[in-house]
């Protein structure tokens, strides 16, 4: 069996028109949570802390289905691609903490 | 040439798993795998810019503040023409698929065009800043806002210019196995270009604005 092509780093499957569709909602999805940010924040909605958690986690969406849709990491093959991604994240997250609580 | 003699030991491989097109070389896939790399090394990188930003963004010393200078509509703007060329970006690597030239030409030609508009209204934004009284050195706040949105401003104004280059060589020589891995790759750049803007909209813009 063909053990050395293919595994972590491949561009997937040709697309076809049912992918094309996912594509297109996920677009739709992440500009509805952009309006809607955009929105909340122009009007008041919420107190300044519930609000920072609400668009904290409107981003998280918007990113994830950014990486997971449109880098195609919901498919096969990519378990490099989302090793290397997590790496950066989670380095990133203890950048940002670390510099944030540091007296 | 040897990513030539890399094709042939490829090609059997990638047919038989029905890979896309920019995984069919081995020369491509290494690309691709590198490349991931690379955006790991970014995502740090641009972490390290926000952690930064979010720790000096209340020291605007005697110079404007977020509340003074922001305008909720041109972000709008700037973020909506992100997300539809990372959009049309993907059409583009779909038409690579079905090897049209022409499709993958217009698409890729489109996706920079909108990320020309983002470049152009974002240098317009700086420039209304700067005449606001927000130059580089006025605050910690300026500094750290400016490194970090420029720098990713930065980041559009190469990936404009690498989309155009690999689209000048889709148009020259059609959608190859050579080819396919550069509208690829360049595309998961504008992706990643446009992940970090998602940040930086919800971070920086609307944030500030609480």
């Amino acid at each position: 069996m063909e053990t050395k092509v293919g595994h972590g780093s491949v561009q997937p499957e040709a697309e076809g028109h049912r992918s094309m569709r996912k594509h297109i909602i996920s677009y739709v999805i992440m500009m509805v949570i952009s309006i809607a940010a955009f929105l909340m924040v122009g009007t008041n909605m919420l107190s300044p802390g519930a609000m920072i958690v609400t668009l904290l986690i409107m981003a998280a969406v918007l990113v994830f289905l950014q990486l997971a849709d449109f880098m195609h990491l919901d498919q096969k093959g990519h378990l490099y691609p989302i090793i290397f991604i997590a790496n950066g994240i989670f380095w990133g997250i203890i950048f940002i903490v670390v510099i944030f609580i540091w007296p | 040439m040897a990513s030539e003699h890399q094709l042939t030991t490829g090609l059997n491989a990638g047919d038989r798993l029905r890979l896309g097109l920019a995984s069919r070389t081995l020369e491509g896939r290494n690309k691709i795998l590198a490349f991931w790399f690379f955006l790991g090394g970014e995502s740090v990188l641009f972490a390290s810019l926000f952690a930064t930003f979010l720790v000096l963004r209340h020291q605007t010393a005697n110079g404007p503040t977020p509340h003074e200078l922001f305008g909720l509509g041109l972000v709008f703007i700037l973020t909506f023409l992100l997300i539809t060329s990372s959009l049309t970006s993907i059409f583009a690597v779909n038409a690579m698929e079905r090897t049209d030239r022409k499709k993958t030409a217009a698409w890729l030609g489109v996706t920079i065009l909108l990320g020309l508009g983002f470049l152009l209204l974002q240098i317009y934004e700086f420039a209304h800043y700067a005449h606001e009284g927000l130059g580089f050195k006025t605050s910690a706040f300026a500094s750290s806002f400016y490194t970090l949105v420029g720098f990713h401003g930065f980041h559009v104004a190469f990936g404009l210019c690498w989309l155009t280059a690999v689209t000048v060589q889709v148009v020259r020589n059609g959608v190859t196995t050579v080819n396919a891995p550069k509208v690829f790759i360049a595309t998961l750049y504008w992706h990643f270009v446009d992940v970090v803007w998602m940040f930086i909209f919800t971070v920086v813009y609307l944030m500030s604005l609480l």
